[in-house]
């Protein structure tokens, strides 16, 4: 193959990986033209940018959508934190202990794996609502802990196990308790696997819908998917605030992107692996 | 050295390893196992969440799937024929395999007696399944002579997979299309989630394609700048691209009908509706709704999300690709294999596993999506129900019309499809090395 066809081939395939990306991002570009435009503006031209630029949509926009965002936040963090003490404690045992019936216990975990969360659903707001936690957050990021406990545990592990042991030893001979072991020896290594599973969590439940719209009953507790679905269906629909309002709704995890890219590439792709 | 071992006898200084399971353990006692005993239990009952919850066995279940008497042997026919296929010992396996033929010939009675008994009511009876269900039955009939000649392997195993299988898909045909037994409502957004499935397996392509063009890519650099920008689209919350997309099909402002005016295309497809298609929704002036007309609901799901390039996919791709060595592209230069001879001998059958895996993920997802029709259509699945997914169809019984009983029901009988599909996947899709 000749140096200008090898070439020629190349820029082919940089086009189409071009092409592909645009039409990914597309969309954003819309939204974010249509964040800057007054309705009449909208009619008159509503794809091209028009001038003056509204960038009171913005403000209004955040009115509307700060406290889901606030929500959201709370909601997520606390899941994350709430999923990855518990997983990492019991992944430690499950690596290093060896106890009566932890075979069954282990597979009696694995199992909700494999459950479809769907059949759980209605049993699950019923059995909220008993408990007195309905419309709670922190109940819903309870309810996220859980669901993403199984495949933390799972994949911690897994990495425990692959840790040196001796280490471990070492630690024990010199009298250290589990949990100072796992703070001075797991946590300092596990860091880049911790960081991972805490954003594919926080992912989740950032983008989690059915949840909140059947477990939180009060609009001023709402989180941002259900507040965006409120805000897409009223009757008169004001296009620059809502896109506006879209725009800001991705900037927290934009700003959590740029401080950890390299894991947000890593998390995405092993984790989807994994499944 | 081996893990620690710990027993109940020293619980006054082991009690921190137990404690430290503890959180886990309670947590998912109490918020995964109860839930999913719970629904199983109610799943039998007529209960509306409050006041009302009755014991009324199968109830549910006869007013789900219709006649069990025709139900139960086919099941349990489609259990040990599962069974029977998965088992390695030859003897259980005959056993098995026995079970299963026993049976199919109670279902077959009982099929028959019921037709013989419908037969003077003819319209009923619908002729176009039947000859289907028939048809069917006698493929299988063919496999299973064609197992039986053929030699052993993967030819006489699949032909071995379809004799069995099919018999059960041609059981299924008879009750759900000619007796038409059971929640036509189910049926439906069973049948909607096969074209979904269908229409999935078609866009996984492009993501595929995608994914060996930035493999192929010379400059290590670019391969990865290309990676991280395919990574932005998620940190887009869910919801709003969803909500865009909405907006690109609206009727009146959305992009989608501007553009079809825009090129021209509108004439076109009022020209096909008016002479081919003969459905009266391309029509002047040219404004279809596609999120609420019955007949644009399906295609508006199957082009959404155009050009299909799923992110998370190119990503999976793309690690499955860099696992490729050198030599293999070099061996195939030397050869004078082409660039569609190396995506088809090379890069296909070694990212086969991600392939297979995307899809059985794909097909699991699809079962058990409801969120995303809830937002677009609402929860009766849009008009005439087009849009109606079994997920959707559990939550509209449970918390529109608070039949929580029978949406247990439903969630139940979806468990189990999905454990199945789970259990296939585990036995056949399994990761070659």
């Amino acid at each position: 193959m000749s140096s200008k066809q090898a070439k020629r081939a190349e820029i082919g395939k940089h086009t189409l990986v071009v092409l592909v990306l645009l039409f990914a991002f597309i969309p954003l570009l819309i939204t974010f033209v249509i964040s800057f435009k007054s309705n009449q503006q909208f009619a008159v031209a509503p794809l091209t940018p028009t001038f003056p630029l509204h960038f009171e949509n913005w403000a209004i926009g955040w009115e509307t959508i700060s406290g889901y965002i606030a929500n959201s936040i709370v909601i997520s963090v606390l899941a994350v934190v709430l999923t990855l003490v518990p997983a990492l404690l019991s992944a430690f045992v499950f690596a290093r202990f060896r106890f009566p019936g932890k075979t069954v216990l282990w597979y009696a975990l694995l199992g909700l794996l494999f459950m479809p969360g769907i059949m759980n659903l209605v049993p699950l707001f019923t059995l909220l609502r008993d408990l007195n936690m309905l419309n709670s957050m922190l109940a819903l990021s309870t309810l996220y802990a859980v669901g993403g406990q199984v495949f933390c545990v799972f994949v911690l592990r897994n990495f425990i196990e692959d840790m040196p042991q001796d280490l471990f030893e070492a630690a024990q001979v010199d009298g250290a308790s589990p949990l100072q072991q796992i703070w001075s020896l797991v946590i300092p290594m596990s860091g880049s696997i911790l960081g991972t599973l805490a954003i594919l969590r926080f992912l989740a439940s950032w983008n989690s819908f059915v949840m909140p719209l059947v477990m939180l009953s009060s609009q001023y507790k709402q989180v941002i998917p259900v507040g965006l679905m409120r805000l897409d269906g009223e009757y008169i629909k004001l296009w620059g605030p809502m896109m506006a309002s879209f725009s800001i709704a991705a900037i927290p995890l934009v700003i959590i992107f740029l401080f950890t890219m390299r894991l947000f590439v890593k998390g995405l792709t092993a984790g989807a692996v994994k499944g | 050295m081996k893990e620690q071992r710990i027993t109940w006898r020293n619980l006054n200084r082991t009690w921190v390893v137990f404690a430290m399971l503890a959180p886990t353990v309670v947590g998912v006692a109490i918020f995964s196992y109860t839930p999913a005993i719970e629904a199983v239990r109610h799943s039998f009952y007529e209960w509306d969440g409050r006041f009302l919850e009755n014991f009324n066995g199968l109830d549910n279940f006869r007013r789900l799937l219709g006649d069990l008497g025709l139900w139960g042997p086919l099941l349990l026919y489609g259990f040990f024929a599962g069974l029977a296929s998965l088992l390695s010992r030859p003897r259980l396996r005959r056993a098995c395999r026995a079970v299963a033929l026993v049976a199919l010939a109670a279902f077959a009675l009982a099929a028959g007696g019921d037709l013989v008994a419908v037969w003077h009511d003819a319209d009923a009876v619908q002729t176009t399944p039947l000859y289907t269900a028939a048809g069917l039955l006698s493929v299988a009939a063919l496999c299973a002579l064609g197992a039986v000649r053929g030699r052993v392997g993967r030819g006489a195993a699949f032909m071995r997979f379809l004799a069995l299988a099919l018999p059960f898909v041609a059981g299924l045909t008879y009750i759900i299309s000619v007796r038409r037994l059971g929640d036509w409502l189910l049926w439906k957004s069973f049948s909607l989630i096969f074209v979904l499935v269908a229409a999935n397996m078609l866009k996984m392509w492009p993501s595929i394609f995608v994914a060996v063009c930035i493999h192929r890519l010379r400059s290590q650099r670019w391969q990865y700048v290309y990676r991280v920008l395919f990574v932005i689209p998620l940190i887009i919350p869910q919801m709003v691209a969803l909500l865009i997309w909405k907006f690109f099909y609206d009727p009146n402002v959305g992009p989608l009908n501007k553009f079809l005016t825009a090129t021209h295309l509108d004439s076109v497809l009022i020209w096909l509706d008016k002479w081919v298609w003969h459905l009266g929704v391309f029509t002047e002036p040219f404004r279809p709704a596609w999120l609420a007309d019955p007949e644009l609901i399906v295609p508006a799901l199957i082009f959404w999300g155009f050009p299909w390039v799923g992110v998370v996919g190119v990503l999976i791709y793309l690690a499955g690709l860099q696992n490729i060595g050198k030599e293999l592209y070099e061996a195939a230069e030397l050869d004078g294999v082409g660039s569609w001879g190396k995506f088809w001998r090379i890069e296909l059958p070694l990212i086969m596993t991600q392939v297979r895996l995307n899809l059985v993920l794909l097909i699991i997802g699809t079962f058990q999506a409801y969120g995303f029709q809830l937002v677009l259509l609402g929860p009766e699945g849009g008009p005439r129900n087009v849009g109606l997914t079994p997920g959707l169809y559990m939550y509209f019984q449970g918390f529109i019309e608070q039949r929580y009983g029978y949406a247990c029901a439903i969630g139940l009988l979806l468990f189990c499809i999905i454990l199945v599909l789970t259990i296939v996947n585990q036995k056949y899709v399994r990761v070659e090395k």
